[in-house]
This record gives C-alpha cells, sequence and structure tokens, in this order.
C-alpha cells in the first residue's frame, strides 16, 4: 500500500496538476492558520495521496489529471474529494492520520510517564481507526461548520479513549514520574524566567477560565474575592454584580477594608447584597460560600497539576497577581493563538 | 445531526456534544448560544469543570507539556504591600526598640557586660557561697575595728560592681579603710607575700599569702575602690591568684577573708598608663 502510494506521488508530483491541487489544498481547504504544520505536520502529503488514490480509479478523471489541461475541472475534483465533511463522511481514517500528531500532544500533555506514552498513543489511534473515528462520523454535528469544533469534538473523544485505557490498566493519569525531567528544563528552554513568565500566564488563563465557568455567579464571586483579598473594588465591579446598584452601594463596597478583619467586612456589605438578591441572610453566610468557592477553584487549579500546588495561602497571592494582570475585560485574553 | 433536547448523559454530566459547544465556547468567548441547561450544570458540576478547563487549556496552547506542568510548584508571589504587615511591622519595631535599649544599657551605662565577659569561667562569685549570716559576722568584726565604716558597708553590695570609670579624685584615700591597712587579723594562719602595701602596679596583678598552719580553707578575695565599693569579688582556693583585668587607674584596697572573718587589709596603686 505504502509503495502503491509512494509510486502514485511520484507520478503525480512531475504532474501540472500537483500545483493545483496543492494549491486548493493549503490556500482553501486547509490554510496553515488552521492546521499550522507544526501540529499537522503531514497535512499536504496525506490529502495528496488521497487524491490520488481516488482519482487513479476514475479513469476520464485520470487522464484529465495526466493531461495538464482544464485546471477548474481538477480544483473542482480536489474540493470535491477533500474538502473536510467528505473526508469525515467517506475517509474517516485519514482524519485520524492527519491529526496524529495533535493527539500525540494531547496524550503527551496527559500522561507525564514518558515511558507508557508511546504505548497508550499507538492504543489511542488503534481504537479510533478500529471504532471510534465511525461513532464521530455518525455523531458529529455539521452544524457547527466549522473545522475548530470538530477538533475539539475529536479531543474529547481522544479523552475518553484516554481515561478508559488509563482504568483497564490501572494507571493512575498525571503523576509525576517526570519530576526528575525537571532538572532539564532551564537547558533545553533557555531563559528560567522565561518558562516561569509562560507558566504563570497558563496559570492566569486557567484561573480565567475557572470564573468563567461560574457562569451566574461570577460577577458575585469576583467582587466578594477582591473584598476578601482586599483588592480595591471599582465601580465597575459592584455595577457588573448589582446592575441596579446606587451610589449608596457602590459607596459600600468600594470603601477601603484594607485594615479590617474577614468577618467586619462581610457585615458591612451585607445589607447590599441581601438588598439586590432579596433575601435575609447573615453576614456569616456570604463569608463562608466565598471560602467554599474558593476551595474549589483551588481544587480545579490543583487538579491541573495533579499535586497541591495551591494553597489558601498561596492562592492569596495569586488573586492579587491575577488582578493585576487581568485588569478591565477579559475577553481579549480568551481569544484563541 | 441536531443536538440532542437533553445536553446531558444518563450519569448526568455533559455529553460529549455538549462538551465541545462548551470548549468551543471557552476559546472564542461567546457564551449566547449555549443552552441554559449546559450554563447551569457546569456551573454546579465540578468534574465537568475540570474536563472543560482541561480540554480549554490544552487547544488553546497544544505545545504545553506535563514536564512544564510539573515544574510550576508554586505560583510567582507578588511583593506585599507593607501594610499587609501590620504584626510584622509591630514586631519589627519592637524587637529594634529592644536592641537599642540593650546597647545603651551595656554600652553607654558600662561594665555590666564588660564585667560578665571577661570573668572567667573558673572562678565563682562569692555571692552564691556567702550567707547572711557570714555577711553580719563581718560588720561586726568591722564594727569592732571601725564604727564609721559600719554605716557604710550596710549599703553596699556584695557582688555587683557598680561603677568602672571612676570620677576624678581616685586615687584619694580612703580614712575608713585606711585605719585598719597593714593590720594582719588571725596572723598566726595566713602571712601576705604580695602586693605590698602603697605598691604601684601595672598588668597582671599577683595576690599571694602564705599559710602558716593548717589547711586553708575556701577564702574570698575583694579588690575594693577608695570609695568603699567593692568592684570584684573572687572565691580563691590556694594561696595564690592572678588578677589578669586592667583597673583604672587610682587606689584601690584589697581585702582577703574566710567565710567568718577578714584575714587581711591591703592597698595599692594603679598606674596611670596601667589601661
Amino acid at each position: 500500500m505504502q509503495t502503491l502510494v509512494e509510486l502514485n506521488r511520484s507520478t503525480a508530483l512531475s504532474n501540472n496538476h500537483y500545483y493545483t491541487v496543492m494549491g486548493i489544498i493549503t490556500h482553501e481547504l486547509y490554510p496553515s492558520e488552521k492546521f499550522p504544520p507544526k501540529h499537522f505536520p503531514e497535512i499536504n502529503a496525506i490529502l495528496f495521496d488521497l487524491f490520488i488514490e481516488v482519482v487513479k480509479p476514475q479513469t476520464n478523471l485520470w487522464e484529465l489529471y495526466n493531461s495538464s489541461q482544464e485546471h477548474e475541472r481538477i480544483k473542482e475534483a480536489a474540493r470535491e474529494i477533500l474538502n473536510f465533511k467528505n473526508l469525515l463522511e467517506n475517509h474517516p481514517q485519514t482524519i485520524v492520520l492527519i491529526y496524529q500528531k495533535y493527539i500525540k500532544k494531547f496524550i503527551i500533555y496527559k500522561h507525564s510517564d514518558p515511558d507508557e506514552r508511546e504505548d497508550i498513543f499507538q492504543e489511542v489511534i488503534t481504537r479510533l481507526i478500529a471504532d471510534k473515528i465511525y461513532k464521530i462520523q455518525k455523531k458529529y454535528d455539521f452544524n457547527f461548520k466549522e473545522i475548530s469544533p470538530f477538533t475539539s469534538y475529536l479531543m474529547v473523544t481522544v479523552r475518553n479513549i484516554y481515561i478508559d485505557i488509563m482504568r483497564e490498566r490501572n494507571i493512575r493519569p498525571l503523576t509525576t514520574k517526570g519530576v526528575e525531567e525537571i532538572n532539564d528544563v532551564p537547558d533545553r528552554y533557555g531563559d528560567k524566567k522565561m518558562i516561569n513568565r509562560l507558566m504563570l500566564k497558563e496559570e492566569l488563563v486557567k484561573l480565567q477560565t475557572i470564573l468563567i465557568m461560574y457562569y451566574k455567579s461570577r460577577a458575585k464571586l469576583e467582587l466578594c474575592l477582591k473584598l476578601k483579598y482586599r483588592i480595591p473594588v471599582t465601580r465597575q465591579d459592584v455595577e457588573t454584580c448589582f446592575p441596579a446598584c446606587s451610589d449608596e452601594d457602590v459607596k459600600i463596597l468600594t470603601q477601603d477594608f484594607k485594615f479590617s478583619r474577614d468577618k467586619r467586612i462581610f457585615e458591612n456589605i451585607l445589607s447590599v447584597f441581601n438588598h439586590h438578591e432579596a433575601r435575609q441572610n447573615k453576614s456569616d453566610t456570604l463569608r463562608k460560600w466565598i471560602n467554599v468557592k474558593i476551595d474549589e477553584i483551588i481544587r480545579h487549579l490543583n487538579r491541573t497539576h495533579g499535586n497541591k500546588v495551591y494553597s489558601s495561602k498561596n492562592f492569596a497571592d495569586f488573586i492579587a497577581l491575577y488582578y493585576q494582570n487581568f485588569k478591565g475585560d477579559n475577553a481579549h485574553a480568551l481569544q484563541r493563538g | 445531526m441536531h443536538v440532542k433536547k437533553s445536553h446531558l448523559f444518563e450519569n448526568g454530566h455533559l455529553s460529549d456534544e455538549s462538551t465541545t459547544r462548551y470548549t468551543n465556547a471557552l476559546l472564542e468567548g461567546e457564551f449566547s448560544a449555549l443552552p441554559e441547561e449546559i450554563l447551569s450544570h457546569v456551573e454546579a458540576c465540578g468534574e465537568c469543570k475540570d474536563k472543560l478547563l482541561e480540554l480549554s487549556m490544552f487547544l488553546r496552547n497544544p505545545d504545553s507539556s506535563p514536564l512544564i506542568h510539573t515544574l510550576y510548584e508554586t505560583p510567582l508571589k507578588p511583593r506585599r504591600k507593607w501594610y499587609a504587615y501590620p504584626m510584622r511591622l509591630a514586631a519589627v519595631f519592637f524587637v529594634t526598640a529592644l536592641l537599642l535599649s540593650t546597647y545603651f544599657f551595656i554600652y553607654k551605662d558600662g561594665s555590666f557586660l564588660k564585667e560578665k565577659l571577661f570573668k572567667s569561667s573558673t572562678i565563682e562569685k562569692t555571692e552564691t557561697i556567702e550567707t547572711k549570716q557570714n555577711r553580719q559576722q563581718e560588720r561586726k568584726t568591722l564594727q569592732q575595728k571601725n564604727q564609721g565604716a559600719s554605716d557604710v558597708l550596710k549599703e553596699k553590695s556584695a557582688v555587683t560592681k557598680k561603677n568602672s570609670h571612676l570620677p576624678p579624685g581616685n586615687f584619694r584615700v580612703n580614712p575608713n579603710l585606711e585605719s585598719m591597712i597593714g593590720t594582719q587579723y588571725r596572723s598566726a594562719t595566713t602571712q601576705i607575700i604580695s602586693p605590698r602595701n602603697n605598691s604601684t602596679l601595672s598588668g597582671d596583678i599577683v595576690f599571694a599569702w602564705k599559710k602558716t598552719s593548717q589547711g586553708l580553707p575556701l577564702l574570698t578575695l575583694k579588690i575594693i575602690n577608695n570609695k568603699n565599693e567593692v568592684f570584684y569579688n573572687y572565691s580563691v582556693k590556694g594561696n595564690r591568684f592572678v588578677f589578669k583585668q586592667r583597673l583604672a587607674p587610682g587606689l584601690y584596697y584589697w581585702k582577703l577573708e574566710n567565710q567568718m572573718d577578714l584575714l587581711y587589709l591591703g592597698k595599692f596603686f594603679i598606674k596611670s598608663n596601667s589601661k
């Protein structure tokens, strides 16, 4: 099979239409902005091979391809054969091949033991090609009309397969076996400070993502976090949390609590919360609520590391750092890439 | 294929489709198209939050590696402002005040630390040995010799030195002590060899005596200034004691006592350049 593909390629490469097909692949169907070569290094070769494989049995089309004429007809054929929907419907295994490196990166991301990674990766690819890709083929909702949702969908499936493998082999994911590799990092990446900055940025985005997932209570959560950790509260914070707030409410919530104890802070602000939420809570209720939320956030952050990186002590510093880095609208920071 | 009516699996968690939609919403920052059911579920479900966080973090940066994750052990700490440490600030203030007061007590006032530092560990303070009874006995003996001296001695501490920096006039004789000079009490048992009376000394001072009868008990050697203030107080075994410390220039008296009696009182001068 491989020999046939290579033969096809060598024959086809000498043809003028090679550039026509490659143009359709790289500029129209799978541009490098959406399929960067570092994540999809083989994509052009895989798709071109598929095109040849499909075209060759069709005598008319193959003759046309070899005639070096009718560019438009070849372009049309390339679009028809290589578009993503057609690939998923008729050549799902090709999609697995295209995403091979991306899947491998996910396994590296998930699994810290380098000895087990390759084995797990092979197992994931096998299961995808044998079974799971056909399930995706059936279930995938093309109303998304985007490639990026498919990547997410595929990764959800890959994650499920990975967890299945972990359970079957009774392996605990996110182990800290790779710790001994830490010493190599500064040399490999050059500047340790740069690594720290990158990691810090990643951690801040992580915290931001967690806060976003508290969709309805996010404004209240952030307001309470600022109050608890004595981060200055702005009028905008109050208005986001309580759109119908009065000047008096803003005055109460934006006062300086630097030297106040937690209990005193929540006693002072309780009236505003009770008024806007139409409740009769005690100040301890609000104080305990934010403490529970902080514990939850710390737990989510620690789960991504597989160990207790964050505690209630260093979380205070982390929150302060977060609000130093992400002031105002955070939407831009969420944009991909 | 359209999204199912329910966005959750039978186990109550987000379906794969819902997970995909939410992950993309996180990446794009656009949540308006997400159904209420998904938003409410994620807000309440820690497990789904973990899953979405993991997927979104990977999709945002597929090159993020576990190596970096394990390397990241503690978040960088920002410097707290001074007001975040009121208690620590107070503690620092207190310690500084304590150090300053100690400094003035030791170096400005004088002799306390010097004496503590220079005293040899082999020499024990007499305070631990002397009993009240002994002191009373001493007072009685002195009263017999000189009634005037007894009033002064009552007020003097047996141990502590009062002042190492003598005022001018420290060569003036003390009439009370002067009357007892050269008197060798219980002379049958002790004979003084050095220092001789009225001798002018410098450097180490050798106090020496000779026993003339049965073995000497533990003796007390006192060095007194001309104001009858006890400067040093040593318990001495044997018949010789070398005083290695430096005294300020002036007139000094020295006493040799046993537990019951004053054995000898002598005097000597310290030269101006002896310091």
